[in-house]
Protein backbone atom coordinates (compact mmCIF):
# COMPACT_ATOMS: atom_id res chain seq x y z
CA UNK A 1 0.00 0.00 0.00
CA UNK A 2 1.64 3.21 -1.13
CA UNK A 3 -0.49 5.33 1.15
CA UNK A 4 -0.70 8.44 -0.98
CA UNK A 5 -3.93 10.31 -0.31
CA UNK A 6 -5.65 11.43 -3.49
CA UNK A 7 -8.72 13.59 -4.03
CA UNK A 8 -10.35 13.08 -7.41
CA UNK A 9 -12.63 15.92 -8.56
CA UNK A 10 -13.38 15.83 -12.25
CA UNK A 11 -15.35 17.86 -14.74
CA UNK A 12 -16.99 16.09 -17.63
CA UNK A 13 -14.59 14.78 -20.26
CA UNK A 14 -16.29 14.95 -23.64
CA UNK A 15 -19.42 12.79 -23.45
CA UNK A 16 -18.28 11.14 -20.22
CA UNK A 17 -20.02 12.64 -17.23
CA UNK A 18 -17.94 14.10 -14.40
CA UNK A 19 -18.67 11.48 -11.75
CA UNK A 20 -18.19 8.60 -14.22
CA UNK A 21 -14.80 9.95 -15.27
CA UNK A 22 -13.97 10.48 -11.62
CA UNK A 23 -14.87 6.90 -10.73
CA UNK A 24 -12.57 5.49 -13.42
CA UNK A 25 -9.63 7.62 -12.29
CA UNK A 26 -10.36 7.00 -8.61
CA UNK A 27 -10.33 3.24 -9.18
CA UNK A 28 -7.06 3.49 -11.10
CA UNK A 29 -5.42 5.20 -8.14
CA UNK A 30 -6.97 2.77 -5.67
CA UNK A 31 -5.58 -0.14 -7.68
CA UNK A 32 -2.17 1.51 -7.37
CA UNK A 33 -2.55 1.47 -3.60
CA UNK A 34 -3.69 5.02 -2.92
CA UNK A 35 -6.41 6.16 -0.56
CA UNK A 36 -8.92 8.05 -2.67
CA UNK A 37 -11.76 10.49 -2.04
CA UNK A 38 -14.10 11.21 -4.96
CA UNK A 39 -15.82 14.62 -5.10
CA UNK A 40 -18.72 15.35 -7.47
CA UNK A 41 -18.10 18.61 -9.32
CA UNK A 42 -20.14 20.67 -11.75
CA UNK A 43 -19.02 23.47 -14.03
CA UNK A 44 -22.56 24.86 -14.13
CA UNK A 45 -25.68 24.46 -12.02
CA UNK A 46 -27.00 21.88 -14.45
CA UNK A 47 -23.72 19.94 -14.40
CA UNK A 48 -23.73 20.05 -10.60
CA UNK A 49 -27.26 18.62 -10.44
CA UNK A 50 -26.16 15.82 -12.77
CA UNK A 51 -23.02 15.15 -10.74
CA UNK A 52 -24.87 15.06 -7.44
CA UNK A 53 -27.47 12.70 -8.87
CA UNK A 54 -24.75 10.44 -10.29
CA UNK A 55 -23.15 10.45 -6.84
CA UNK A 56 -26.42 9.32 -5.23
CA UNK A 57 -28.38 12.48 -4.46
CA UNK A 58 -32.13 12.17 -4.56
CA UNK A 59 -33.92 13.19 -7.73
CA UNK A 60 -37.41 13.28 -6.27
CA UNK A 61 -40.45 14.46 -8.17
CA UNK A 62 -39.48 18.11 -8.67
CA UNK A 63 -40.94 19.75 -11.74
CA UNK A 64 -37.55 21.35 -12.49
CA UNK A 65 -34.02 19.85 -12.53
CA UNK A 66 -33.16 19.54 -8.84
CA UNK A 67 -30.72 17.56 -6.77
CA UNK A 68 -31.15 17.07 -3.05
CA UNK A 69 -28.82 15.94 -0.30
CA UNK A 70 -29.80 15.83 3.38
CA UNK A 71 -28.52 19.39 3.84
CA UNK A 72 -28.77 21.05 0.47
CA UNK A 73 -30.75 21.36 -2.71
CA UNK A 74 -29.68 22.73 -6.07
CA UNK A 75 -32.37 23.81 -8.54
CA UNK A 76 -31.79 24.81 -12.15
CA UNK A 77 -34.59 26.88 -13.71
CA UNK A 78 -35.29 25.75 -17.27
CA UNK A 79 -33.37 27.75 -19.85
CA UNK A 80 -35.50 30.49 -21.39
CA UNK A 81 -34.99 31.89 -24.86
CA UNK A 82 -35.87 35.57 -24.55
CA UNK A 83 -34.15 38.88 -25.32
CA UNK A 84 -32.26 39.62 -22.12
CA UNK A 85 -32.69 43.40 -22.31
CA UNK A 86 -36.47 43.25 -22.01
CA UNK A 87 -36.71 39.88 -20.24
CA UNK A 88 -38.08 39.02 -16.81
CA UNK A 89 -36.46 36.71 -14.27
CA UNK A 90 -39.88 35.44 -13.12
CA UNK A 91 -39.40 31.84 -14.29
CA UNK A 92 -36.24 31.57 -12.18
CA UNK A 93 -38.34 32.48 -9.16
CA UNK A 94 -41.04 30.00 -10.16
CA UNK A 95 -38.51 27.17 -10.18
CA UNK A 96 -37.08 28.27 -6.84
CA UNK A 97 -40.57 28.54 -5.33
CA UNK A 98 -41.34 24.98 -6.46
CA UNK A 99 -38.12 23.65 -4.92
CA UNK A 100 -38.97 25.31 -1.61
CA UNK A 101 -41.91 22.94 -1.23
CA UNK A 102 -39.29 20.63 0.31
CA UNK A 103 -36.56 22.96 1.56
CA UNK A 104 -33.10 22.26 2.86
CA UNK A 105 -30.72 24.22 5.06
CA UNK A 106 -28.89 25.37 1.92
CA UNK A 107 -30.90 26.28 -1.16
CA UNK A 108 -28.95 26.99 -4.34
CA UNK A 109 -30.51 28.33 -7.55
CA UNK A 110 -28.79 28.71 -10.89
CA UNK A 111 -29.21 32.36 -11.93
CA UNK A 112 -27.70 31.99 -15.40
CA UNK A 113 -30.41 30.07 -17.25
CA UNK A 114 -32.96 32.90 -17.38
CA UNK A 115 -31.51 35.86 -19.32
CA UNK A 116 -33.13 39.04 -18.03
CA UNK A 117 -32.36 42.65 -17.20
CA UNK A 118 -34.71 43.33 -14.31
CA UNK A 119 -32.41 43.07 -11.29
CA UNK A 120 -34.17 39.85 -10.33
CA UNK A 121 -37.46 41.67 -9.82
CA UNK A 122 -39.38 38.87 -11.52
CA UNK A 123 -37.67 36.29 -9.33
CA UNK A 124 -38.61 38.24 -6.21
CA UNK A 125 -42.19 38.56 -7.44
CA UNK A 126 -42.50 34.79 -7.92
CA UNK A 127 -41.55 34.39 -4.25
CA UNK A 128 -44.22 36.83 -3.14
CA UNK A 129 -42.53 40.23 -3.23
CA UNK A 130 -44.72 43.22 -4.06
CA UNK A 131 -44.05 46.80 -5.13
CA UNK A 132 -45.85 49.92 -6.34
CA UNK A 133 -44.88 49.03 -9.90
CA UNK A 134 -45.07 45.77 -11.81
CA UNK A 135 -42.15 43.47 -11.00
CA UNK A 136 -42.60 41.04 -13.89
CA UNK A 137 -42.47 43.44 -16.82
CA UNK A 138 -38.70 43.80 -17.18
CA UNK A 139 -36.73 46.90 -16.18
CA UNK A 140 -39.08 49.16 -18.09
CA UNK A 141 -41.96 48.34 -15.75
CA UNK A 142 -39.83 49.40 -12.76
CA UNK A 143 -39.91 53.05 -13.84
CA UNK A 144 -40.93 55.21 -10.88
CA UNK A 145 -40.72 52.44 -8.28
CA UNK A 146 -40.79 53.87 -4.74
CA UNK A 147 -41.82 50.92 -2.58
CA UNK A 148 -40.74 47.28 -2.39
CA UNK A 149 -41.99 44.69 0.10
CA UNK A 150 -39.74 41.63 0.55
CA UNK A 151 -41.45 40.28 3.67
CA UNK A 152 -43.09 37.36 1.89
CA UNK A 153 -39.96 35.98 0.14
CA UNK A 154 -37.90 36.45 3.31
CA UNK A 155 -40.48 34.46 5.24
CA UNK A 156 -40.50 31.83 2.50
CA UNK A 157 -36.76 31.40 2.90
CA UNK A 158 -36.67 31.53 6.68
CA UNK A 159 -34.16 29.03 8.02
CA UNK A 160 -32.56 28.53 4.62
CA UNK A 161 -29.23 29.79 3.39
CA UNK A 162 -29.88 31.06 -0.13
CA UNK A 163 -27.12 30.79 -2.71
CA UNK A 164 -27.20 32.07 -6.27
CA UNK A 165 -25.00 30.31 -8.85
CA UNK A 166 -23.27 32.58 -11.37
CA UNK A 167 -20.46 32.22 -13.88
CA UNK A 168 -16.87 32.17 -12.67
CA UNK A 169 -16.04 35.46 -14.42
CA UNK A 170 -19.20 37.20 -13.24
CA UNK A 171 -18.97 37.08 -9.47
CA UNK A 172 -17.88 40.71 -9.03
CA UNK A 173 -20.04 42.50 -11.59
CA UNK A 174 -21.69 45.66 -10.29
CA UNK A 175 -25.35 46.32 -11.08
CA UNK A 176 -25.20 50.05 -11.75
CA UNK A 177 -22.79 52.79 -12.82
CA UNK A 178 -20.45 52.81 -15.76
CA UNK A 179 -19.29 49.23 -15.32
CA UNK A 180 -22.73 47.96 -14.36
CA UNK A 181 -24.89 45.63 -16.40
CA UNK A 182 -26.95 48.32 -18.10
CA UNK A 183 -23.91 50.22 -19.29
CA UNK A 184 -21.95 47.19 -20.44
CA UNK A 185 -24.83 45.25 -21.98
CA UNK A 186 -26.48 48.33 -23.46
CA UNK A 187 -23.31 49.55 -25.12
CA UNK A 188 -22.48 46.06 -26.40
CA UNK A 189 -25.89 45.99 -28.08
CA UNK A 190 -25.45 49.49 -29.43
CA UNK A 191 -28.44 50.86 -27.55
CA UNK A 192 -29.10 54.56 -27.23
CA UNK A 193 -27.58 56.26 -24.18
CA UNK A 194 -31.02 57.45 -23.06
CA UNK A 195 -32.20 53.85 -22.78
CA UNK A 196 -29.01 52.77 -21.01
CA UNK A 197 -29.35 55.58 -18.47
CA UNK A 198 -33.05 54.79 -17.95
CA UNK A 199 -32.32 51.11 -17.30
CA UNK A 200 -29.47 52.00 -14.95
CA UNK A 201 -31.74 54.38 -13.06
CA UNK A 202 -34.54 51.82 -12.74
CA UNK A 203 -32.23 49.09 -11.48
CA UNK A 204 -30.52 51.52 -9.13
CA UNK A 205 -33.89 52.42 -7.61
CA UNK A 206 -34.75 48.74 -7.17
CA UNK A 207 -31.40 48.04 -5.52
CA UNK A 208 -31.77 50.99 -3.15
CA UNK A 209 -35.22 49.81 -2.05
CA UNK A 210 -33.80 46.32 -1.55
CA UNK A 211 -31.04 47.68 0.67
CA UNK A 212 -28.25 46.73 -1.72
CA UNK A 213 -25.58 49.11 -3.07
CA UNK A 214 -25.74 48.54 -6.81
CA UNK A 215 -22.25 49.91 -7.40
CA UNK A 216 -20.57 47.24 -5.31
CA UNK A 217 -19.30 43.98 -6.86
CA UNK A 218 -21.89 41.25 -7.13
CA UNK A 219 -25.47 42.44 -7.70
CA UNK A 220 -24.88 42.67 -11.44
CA UNK A 221 -24.03 38.99 -11.73
CA UNK A 222 -26.13 36.94 -14.15
CA UNK A 223 -27.38 40.06 -15.87
CA UNK A 224 -28.59 41.56 -12.60
CA UNK A 225 -30.37 38.48 -11.25
CA UNK A 226 -27.74 38.47 -8.50
CA UNK A 227 -29.47 41.45 -6.89
CA UNK A 228 -32.49 39.31 -5.98
CA UNK A 229 -30.38 36.81 -4.04
CA UNK A 230 -28.42 39.54 -2.25
CA UNK A 231 -31.66 41.38 -1.43
CA UNK A 232 -32.88 38.26 0.35
CA UNK A 233 -29.72 37.98 2.42
CA UNK A 234 -28.15 35.30 0.23
CA UNK A 235 -24.73 34.99 -1.34
CA UNK A 236 -23.41 34.44 -4.83
CA UNK A 237 -20.97 31.75 -5.82
CA UNK A 238 -20.04 29.48 -8.70
CA UNK A 239 -21.08 25.89 -9.29
CA UNK A 240 -17.53 24.57 -8.76
CA UNK A 241 -17.22 26.53 -5.50
CA UNK A 242 -20.55 25.15 -4.30
CA UNK A 243 -19.51 21.64 -5.33
CA UNK A 244 -16.35 22.02 -3.25
CA UNK A 245 -18.30 23.44 -0.33
CA UNK A 246 -20.91 20.68 -0.29
CA UNK A 247 -18.14 18.06 -0.22
CA UNK A 248 -16.07 19.92 2.39
CA UNK A 249 -13.21 19.77 -0.07
CA UNK A 250 -11.14 22.14 2.08
CA UNK A 251 -11.02 19.54 4.83
CA UNK A 252 -10.02 16.80 2.40
CA UNK A 253 -7.30 18.92 0.81
CA UNK A 254 -5.84 19.68 4.24
CA UNK A 255 -5.03 15.97 4.46
CA UNK A 256 -4.43 15.13 0.81
CA UNK A 257 -1.16 14.59 -1.04
CA UNK A 258 -2.55 15.02 -4.52
CA UNK A 259 -5.56 16.56 -6.29
CA UNK A 260 -6.63 15.05 -9.58
CA UNK A 261 -9.05 16.51 -12.08
CA UNK A 262 -10.08 16.00 -15.67
CA UNK A 263 -11.81 18.09 -18.30
CA UNK A 264 -12.77 18.10 -21.94
CA UNK A 265 -10.23 20.65 -23.08
CA UNK A 266 -7.25 22.31 -21.40
CA UNK A 267 -5.98 25.24 -23.45
CA UNK A 268 -5.06 28.89 -23.12
CA UNK A 269 -8.59 29.91 -24.04
CA UNK A 270 -10.39 28.18 -21.19
CA UNK A 271 -7.62 27.08 -18.80
CA UNK A 272 -9.53 23.87 -18.30
CA UNK A 273 -12.93 25.43 -17.64
CA UNK A 274 -14.59 26.57 -14.41
CA UNK A 275 -13.96 23.34 -12.44
CA UNK A 276 -10.23 23.16 -13.15
CA UNK A 277 -9.83 26.91 -12.65
CA UNK A 278 -11.48 26.73 -9.26
CA UNK A 279 -9.51 23.66 -8.22
CA UNK A 280 -6.25 25.34 -9.27
CA UNK A 281 -6.95 28.10 -6.77
CA UNK A 282 -7.71 25.59 -4.02
CA UNK A 283 -4.62 23.53 -4.83
CA UNK A 284 -2.35 26.54 -4.61
CA UNK A 285 -3.98 27.66 -1.37
CA UNK A 286 -3.48 24.24 0.20
CA UNK A 287 -0.06 23.53 -1.28
CA UNK A 288 -1.32 20.34 -2.91
CA UNK A 289 -0.26 19.53 -6.48
CA UNK A 290 -3.07 19.46 -9.03
CA UNK A 291 -2.72 17.21 -12.07
CA UNK A 292 -5.28 17.35 -14.84
CA UNK A 293 -6.18 14.94 -17.60
CA UNK A 294 -7.87 16.42 -20.66
CA UNK A 295 -9.57 15.12 -23.75
CA UNK A 296 -7.71 17.84 -25.60
CA UNK A 297 -4.47 19.12 -24.10
CA UNK A 298 -3.02 22.28 -25.65
CA UNK A 299 -1.05 23.96 -22.89
CA UNK A 300 2.63 23.57 -22.21
CA UNK A 301 4.07 22.70 -18.83
CA UNK A 302 5.24 26.20 -17.96
CA UNK A 303 1.87 27.75 -18.81
CA UNK A 304 0.07 25.08 -16.81
CA UNK A 305 2.21 25.66 -13.74
CA UNK A 306 1.70 29.42 -14.02
CA UNK A 307 -2.01 28.69 -13.65
CA UNK A 308 -1.84 26.31 -10.72
CA UNK A 309 -1.74 22.99 -12.58
CA UNK A 310 1.35 20.94 -11.88
CA UNK A 311 1.03 18.73 -14.96
CA UNK A 312 -1.40 17.96 -17.77
CA UNK A 313 -2.06 14.69 -19.51
CA UNK A 314 -4.03 13.74 -22.60
CA UNK A 315 -6.91 11.35 -21.98
CA UNK A 316 -9.08 9.27 -24.28
CA UNK A 317 -12.54 9.18 -22.73
CA UNK A 318 -14.22 7.34 -25.59
CA UNK A 319 -14.90 4.41 -23.27
CA UNK A 320 -14.21 3.65 -19.62
CA UNK A 321 -11.49 1.25 -20.73
CA UNK A 322 -9.78 3.79 -22.99
CA UNK A 323 -9.99 6.36 -20.20
CA UNK A 324 -8.38 3.97 -17.75
CA UNK A 325 -5.61 2.92 -20.10
CA UNK A 326 -4.85 6.48 -21.27
CA UNK A 327 -4.56 7.57 -17.63
CA UNK A 328 -2.06 4.82 -16.77
CA UNK A 329 1.02 7.00 -17.20
CA UNK A 330 -0.50 9.80 -15.15
CA UNK A 331 -1.35 7.36 -12.34
CA UNK A 332 2.08 5.73 -12.43
CA UNK A 333 3.87 9.10 -12.33
CA UNK A 334 1.73 10.44 -9.48
CA UNK A 335 1.84 7.48 -7.16
CA UNK A 336 4.52 7.17 -4.54
CA UNK B 1 -8.98 78.06 2.75
CA UNK B 2 -11.79 77.32 0.36
CA UNK B 3 -11.55 74.41 -2.00
CA UNK B 4 -13.53 74.77 -5.16
CA UNK B 5 -15.05 71.51 -6.29
CA UNK B 6 -15.54 71.48 -10.02
CA UNK B 7 -18.69 69.84 -11.28
CA UNK B 8 -18.80 68.42 -14.73
CA UNK B 9 -16.63 69.12 -17.70
CA UNK B 10 -14.76 72.34 -18.45
CA UNK B 11 -14.35 73.86 -21.90
CA UNK B 12 -11.41 76.07 -22.87
CA UNK B 13 -11.91 79.22 -24.89
CA UNK B 14 -10.41 77.53 -27.95
CA UNK B 15 -12.73 74.57 -27.65
CA UNK B 16 -15.72 76.85 -27.10
CA UNK B 17 -14.92 78.77 -30.25
CA UNK B 18 -14.48 75.59 -32.26
CA UNK B 19 -17.74 74.08 -31.00
CA UNK B 20 -19.62 77.25 -31.89
CA UNK B 21 -18.12 77.11 -35.35
CA UNK B 22 -19.19 73.49 -35.79
CA UNK B 23 -22.66 74.04 -34.39
CA UNK B 24 -23.50 77.09 -36.45
CA UNK B 25 -27.16 77.86 -35.84
CA UNK B 26 -28.05 74.39 -34.56
CA UNK B 27 -29.48 74.21 -31.06
CA UNK B 28 -27.50 71.23 -29.77
CA UNK B 29 -25.53 70.23 -26.68
CA UNK B 30 -21.97 68.96 -26.63
CA UNK B 31 -22.26 65.61 -24.90
CA UNK B 32 -19.17 64.08 -23.33
CA UNK B 33 -19.47 60.47 -22.26
CA UNK B 34 -17.24 57.70 -21.00
CA UNK B 35 -17.76 54.15 -22.07
CA UNK B 36 -16.14 50.93 -20.97
CA UNK B 37 -13.65 49.62 -23.49
CA UNK B 38 -10.37 50.31 -25.17
CA UNK B 39 -7.02 48.84 -24.18
CA UNK B 40 -6.86 50.88 -20.97
CA UNK B 41 -10.44 50.22 -19.88
CA UNK B 42 -12.39 53.42 -20.60
CA UNK B 43 -12.92 55.59 -23.69
CA UNK B 44 -14.26 59.06 -24.31
CA UNK B 45 -17.13 59.87 -26.62
CA UNK B 46 -17.77 63.42 -27.86
CA UNK B 47 -20.82 64.21 -29.96
CA UNK B 48 -23.63 66.67 -30.43
CA UNK B 49 -26.93 65.76 -28.88
CA UNK B 50 -30.35 67.37 -28.67
CA UNK B 51 -31.54 65.62 -25.51
CA UNK B 52 -31.14 66.11 -21.82
CA UNK B 53 -31.21 62.81 -19.93
CA UNK B 54 -32.33 62.24 -16.38
CA UNK B 55 -29.41 63.00 -14.07
CA UNK B 56 -27.30 64.87 -16.65
CA UNK B 57 -24.65 67.30 -15.35
CA UNK B 58 -24.83 70.48 -17.43
CA UNK B 59 -22.36 73.37 -17.71
CA UNK B 60 -22.49 76.34 -20.04
CA UNK B 61 -19.52 78.13 -21.55
CA UNK B 62 -20.28 81.32 -23.44
CA UNK B 63 -23.50 79.91 -24.77
CA UNK B 64 -22.18 76.41 -25.45
CA UNK B 65 -23.89 73.76 -23.29
CA UNK B 66 -21.73 70.80 -22.28
CA UNK B 67 -23.55 67.84 -20.82
CA UNK B 68 -22.41 64.62 -19.17
CA UNK B 69 -24.64 61.67 -18.30
CA UNK B 70 -25.01 60.43 -14.75
CA UNK B 71 -22.85 57.34 -15.25
CA UNK B 72 -19.97 59.18 -16.92
CA UNK B 73 -19.94 62.21 -14.60
CA UNK B 74 -17.80 60.67 -11.80
CA UNK B 75 -15.06 59.94 -14.33
CA UNK B 76 -15.12 63.44 -15.81
CA UNK B 77 -15.22 65.76 -12.80
CA UNK B 78 -12.89 68.62 -13.61
CA UNK B 79 -11.88 67.25 -17.00
CA UNK B 80 -11.01 70.02 -19.45
CA UNK B 81 -11.81 69.83 -23.13
CA UNK B 82 -9.49 71.88 -25.27
CA UNK B 83 -8.90 72.32 -28.95
CA UNK B 84 -5.54 72.26 -30.69
CA UNK B 85 -4.65 73.10 -34.24
CA UNK B 86 -0.87 72.79 -34.32
CA UNK B 87 1.56 70.66 -36.19
CA UNK B 88 1.78 68.33 -33.19
CA UNK B 89 -1.89 67.93 -32.40
CA UNK B 90 -5.09 68.64 -34.24
CA UNK B 91 -8.53 68.32 -32.82
CA UNK B 92 -10.24 68.20 -29.46
CA UNK B 93 -8.19 67.17 -26.43
CA UNK B 94 -9.25 66.03 -22.99
CA UNK B 95 -7.15 66.71 -19.90
CA UNK B 96 -8.71 64.55 -17.20
CA UNK B 97 -7.39 64.72 -13.61
CA UNK B 98 -9.25 61.47 -12.88
CA UNK B 99 -7.25 59.47 -15.39
CA UNK B 100 -4.39 57.60 -13.76
CA UNK B 101 -3.00 56.20 -16.96
CA UNK B 102 -3.61 55.80 -20.64
CA UNK B 103 -2.45 53.61 -23.45
CA UNK B 104 -0.12 54.16 -26.34
CA UNK B 105 -2.93 54.53 -28.86
CA UNK B 106 -4.17 57.51 -26.86
CA UNK B 107 -7.68 56.22 -27.25
CA UNK B 108 -8.41 54.91 -23.79
CA UNK B 109 -7.62 55.58 -20.17
CA UNK B 110 -8.25 54.15 -16.75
Amino acid sequence: MCGVKVVVACDAVGETRAVHAGRVLAQAWRDAGAQVALVPMGATGSDLVTALRDAGAATGTDPFPTARTPDALVVVPPRVEQPAWTGTSESAGTALEAALADPRALVAVDLTTVPAHDGGAGLLSALGATADTALTGGWGALDGITALDLEAPRARLAGCELVGLVDIDDTATPLTSLRGVSSVRGRAEGLDLSEIVAADTALGALAALAGVDGVLPGPGAAGGNGLAVLALGGTLTTAPALSAGLAHLDRSLARADLLVSACTSLDIGNYGGPVVRHLAGLAVAHGVPLVVGAGHLAMGGRELRAHGVEAGYALDATTARSLRSSAAGMVRTWTW
Amino acid sequence: MTVEITQGVLLTDEATTKVKELLGEKDLWLRVAVQPGGCSGLRYQLYFDDRELDGDVVNEFDGVRVVTDRMSAPYLMGATIGFSDTIEAQGFTIDNPNATGSCACGDSFH
